[in-house]
């Protein structure tokens, strides 16, 4: 019966360097889940390498190998498997390199709460399931990570490439710095058509007229952080793709800009024009992959924005346009 | 300046010296006035005792009564008042080469004429014996009635009245007399009468002959010009007087034209002196204006600059304030994540426990109902029994209350754990912090380091190994908070310093009266420059806006606040060793401890 159990159950690994952690977590998932603890990150990713799992719950702080690393070298095993960062304190570095190399799921802050954990949890078990869709380009240069490993790469965690044809999205900019969005202008207009924007007004009625893929924006926008707008357009219209600059984010801002806004980069300034092409590049093709088979955005479900910011949303009118929008 | 004063000051002494002469020369003339009224009186006198001489010895030739002696008085009274000329308060010597002439000359002549007086005076006394011998021969020719007495009386008439005018009528009547006496002489028979008679005629001839020999004799006395010359000196004197006059009145003349000048030249000075002042004055009411504008400009810039002084301390406050919130904060996020793990796991354990007990209590339930199924007296049919043995298999296999119960020690273990691991921190927190202690009180460094190192801990983590070698040292009197602060901050600067693994070394010795607290890593180390500038204020090595550059200030601050110093040695490369040599008694800890706390 137990061996039954090992095959249908999703599999959780988790990495703490606290054994009572992984006791702890253990004793709380393994009613539903078959769960996995590793002490450091080496021996987690080495069981990364010989068997699938569904879900890695990572602590941050560890000696020999950061959270981040561990989450960084996971996804270039499994792709598929859906990571968490579980940290009781992070700087900044570390949570905007979980973002964007780690591409995490979601951040969880120890102390948690049982039932959220839970909750979290079920979703990337769920988003797991979703067999993940790699445009060509992308499949190809994983295989060449996998070769450059040289470790064996299980079978069914490899990402099935497809072939998708450009949708010819564009790529809405809003930026209130009049300066700095000439300046991404120049640096994408050569190659998408931008369509540029100083506040969230002008930003929903681009998006209710034009086809927009990619939406790069500055954190704040005048006194407003565009956590809420992004949470919006995240709940709404799943598949557009967000990159977010910041001169000076906080790490509890950048935990809201995953959890709330799945985004898919968190840059810095100051941004290389070479950086922000390469990165809206890569988001273009998330973007289209996206769009051809929606079923893809269940991987990118994010948790609904808190209350009060929906609430400022809905106080201007957004948050109904937001949801009216049609993305062509 | 003292040039210029100097050539003032003759100029003063000159101009006074000036005037003092030219007033000295004017009262010279002033001051002669009563000699010169002396000498002119002198003068007049010996003119008229002069006079008188001569009056008395023209009388005297008239008046052959007058006797010599009279004529010597006068003579005497004359030379007296000439020696007056010569000598004495009115003298009339040494005034001037002409002056002294004409009282040669005169004096000369006065000589000529004593003697032409003396002669005269022989001569005068001649006469007189000759008159009385005139007139005894007359009485003895009346007494031997040779002649009439009335005869011998007009005969004495016509001698006296020869004598008063020898030529003319009176000569030629005694001419006649005369000869008629000699004719009478001849006819008398008697010789005594004839005698008498012809001595009379002789004795009258005799007094006539000297009579006459006295005219040629007063002639030549006064022919001495002694008048003509005292006329000279008194011209000459007079014409000295004269020039002195002029002199003096040239002088005062001088004087008033020089005190004019004098007092012109003072107006000028004194009118210089007024514009002078008037400029003065002017000037200095701009002054007065300029220093009230420039003091308040001054209690501007003052304001100004008191007022940016305010601003820098406080800033620099708020710096320090900053600097202690940056590392609060830090410090803060690494206890946090310290305190977040285990209670992480401490609440999801409780959690999980209290989600199992209705498990449990599903558990117990069953057991019940199967006990008393299998209690019943009257045991109702197997198949009963059985399905009641049935659930109760089912139960175990789906909760097994064994397991579920060790698990539940374990969890809670595990929790217990987690929350004395909890505790210990907070414990940490509160031996770092002191809140609950004095402020002064007497401390172990040892104890210091080891609440210093709990609270770094999770920085050092895995990564960094932390050696510990501490000696028995004494007690120190200090305050333990801020020790335990510069113990924290030199210890996040050196899991700072190493990159990926190391070691941090702590040691701690007795060193005489000093108690050493050395904290080494094997870290980056400082160059020379770094190592100059490592306690100033807003010195940093860090990225801009992951330090303020307060930190080693602030240690610095209050190790020198507790009478300690710093030692530091450091290679690059080769890592960093700080040396805290604190007093046994800082007597100043008390004070540090406020102004630090002040800060």
């Amino acid at each position: 019966m137990a061996s039954d159990m090992s095959v249908t159950r999703p599999c959780v690994l988790c990495v703490d360097d606290e054994p009572r952690i992984l006791f702890a977590l253990k004793a709380l998932l393994r009613s539903q889940y078959e769960v996995l603890t590793a002490n450091d990150g080496e021996s987690a990713l080495g069981i990364m390498r010989s068997r699938p799992i569904n879900v890695l719950i990572s602590d941050q702080r560890m000696p020999n190998m950061t959270g981040v690393e561990v989450l960084r070298q996971a996804k270039e095993i499994q792709p598929q498997a859906i990571r968490l960062l579980l940290t009781g304190y992070s700087d900044l570095n570390a949570i905007i390199a979980s973002i964007n190399e780690g591409e995490i799921f979601r951040f969880i802050n120890k102390p948690w709460i049982n039932a959220e954990l839970r909750a979290i949890v079920a979703q990337a078990v769920s988003a797991a399931g979703i067999e993940q869709l790699l445009p060509t380009d992308l499949a190809n240069s994983a295989i060449d990570d996998r070769q450059a490993d040289g470790a064996p790469r299980p079978a069914d965690a490899r990402p099935h490439a497809i072939p998708v044809p450009p949708s010819g999205a564009g790529v809405l900019l809003l930026d209130h710095n009049a300066q700095e969005r000439d300046e991404l202008l120049t640096a994408l207009g050569r190659d998408w058509p931008v369509h540029t924007a100083s506040t969230f007004e002008e930003c929903v009625a681009l998006l209710e007229a034009n086809h927009v893929g990619v939406l790069v924006t500055e954190m704040m926008i005048g006194s407003d952080s565009v956590t809420s707008l992004l949470g919006a357009l995240r709940q709404h219209q799943p598949t557009l793709v967000a990159i977010v600059i910041t001169a000076s984010a906080d790490a509890g801002q950048a935990m809201q800009l995953i959890n709330h806004g799945q985004i898919y980069r968190l840059l810095q300034k100051p941004l290389k024009q070479g950086v922000a092409r390469g990165t809206v590049a890569v988001a273009m093709r998330r973007y289209d992959v996206l769009s051809q088979r929606p079923e893809q955005v269940q991987r990118l479900a994010a948790a609904p924005p808190p209350a009060p910011e929906v609430a400022v949303l809905e106080k201007r009118g957004l948050l109904a346009r937001i949801r009216q929008l049609v993305l062509r | 300046m003292t040039l210029r004063s100097a050539v003032v000051f003759a100029a003063i002494v000159l101009a006074l010296g000036v005037l003092g002469f030219l007033l000295r020369a004017t009262l010279s003339a002033d001051a002669g006035v009563g000699v010169h009224q002396l000498r002119l009186n002198q003068l007049t006198t010996v003119a008229s005792e002069q006079a008188a001489l001569r009056a008395a010895v023209l009388a005297s030739q008239v008046a052959p009564g007058i006797d010599s002696e009279r004529l010597v008085g006068y003579a005497k009274q004359l030379s007296a008042a000439r020696a007056g000329l010569a000598k004495g308060d009115g003298a009339l010597t040494r005034m001037s080469p002409t002056i002294d002439d004409a009282l040669r000359v005169y004096f000369a002549q006065s000589q000529t004429q004593i003697e032409k007086l003396n002669e005269y005076l022989r001569g005068l006394t001649q006469f007189t014996r000759a008159e009385q011998v005139f007139d005894q021969a007359g009485a003895a020719a009346v007494q031997r009635r040779a002649m009439t007495a009335s005869a011998f009386t007009i005969l004495q008439k016509q001698v006296r009245d020869y004598y008063a005018a020898p030529s003319g009528t009176a000569a030629k009547e005694l001419t006649r007399s005369l000869a008629r006496i000699d004719t009478d002489a001849r006819e008398l028979s008697a010789d005594d009468r004839r005698k008498a008679l012809q001595d009379l005629g002789a004795a009258a001839i005799a007094a006539l002959t000297s009579h006459d020999a006295l005219a040629p004799q007063s002639a030549a006395l006064l022919a001495v010009p002694v008048a003509g010359s005292l006329q000279t000196l008194q011209s000459a004197y007079a014409a000295h007087y004269q020039i002195l006059l002029a002199r003096s009145e040239r002088s005062r003349l001088a004087l008033v034209i020089y005190t004019v000048a004098l007092l012109f030249a003072f107006g000028l000075v004194g009118l210089r002196l007024r514009q002078g002042y008037g400029e003065l004055d002017r000037v200095n009411a701009e002054l007065q204006k300029a220093n009230v504008g420039l003091e308040k400009e001054v209690e501007l810039r003052t304001g100004d600059l008191r007022k940016a002084l305010e601003d820098l301390q406080m800033q620099q406050a708020q710096l320090i304030q900053s600097e202690k919130m940056a590392s609060l904060g830090q410090m803060v996020a690494g206890v946090a994540h310290e305190i977040n793990t285990p209670l992480g796991y401490a609440r999801s354990n409780l959690g999980v426990v209290r989600e199992s007990l209705p498990m449990l209590a599903d558990a117990l339930r069953t057991y019940d109902e199967t006990i008393s199924v299998l209690r019943a007296p009257d045991t109702r049919n197997v198949a009963e029994r059985e399905a009641a043995l049935q659930a109760f298999d089912q139960q175990r296999e789906a909760w097994n209350p064994e397991e579920g119960v060790t698990e539940f020690g374990a969890l809670l273990d595990d929790s217990e754990h987690g929350f004395d691991q909890i505790s210990e921190l907070v414990m940490a927190l509160k031996d770092f912090s002191r809140v609950d202690r004095s402020r002064t009180e007497l401390f172990n460094v040892n104890e210091g380091v080891e609440t210093a190192l709990k609270i770094c801990q999770n920085q050092f983590k895995g990564r960094l190994e932390v050696e510990k070698d501490f000696a028995e040292v004494d007690s120190i009197l200090c305050a333990p908070s801020q020790l335990n602060q510069v113990f924290v901050n030199i210890l996040n600067n050196a899991g700072q310093a190493i990159e990926g693994a190391g070691t941090i070394t702590l040691r701690t010795r007795q060193r005489d009266d000093l108690v050493e607290v050395a904290i080494r890593d094997d870290g980056c180390g400082m160059d020379e420059a770094t190592l100059q500038h490592v306690f100033e204020p807003f010195f940093t090595t860090k990225p801009i806006g992951q330090g303020t550059g307060l930190g080693m200030s602030i240690v610095f601050r209050i190790v020198e606040d507790h009478g300690g110093r710093i030692e530091i040695d450091s290679k690059p490369g080769k890592g960093t060793e700080f040396r805290i040599l604190l007093p046994r008694n800082s007597g100043s800890a008390e004070t540090a401890a406020a102004e630090t706390e002040a800060a």
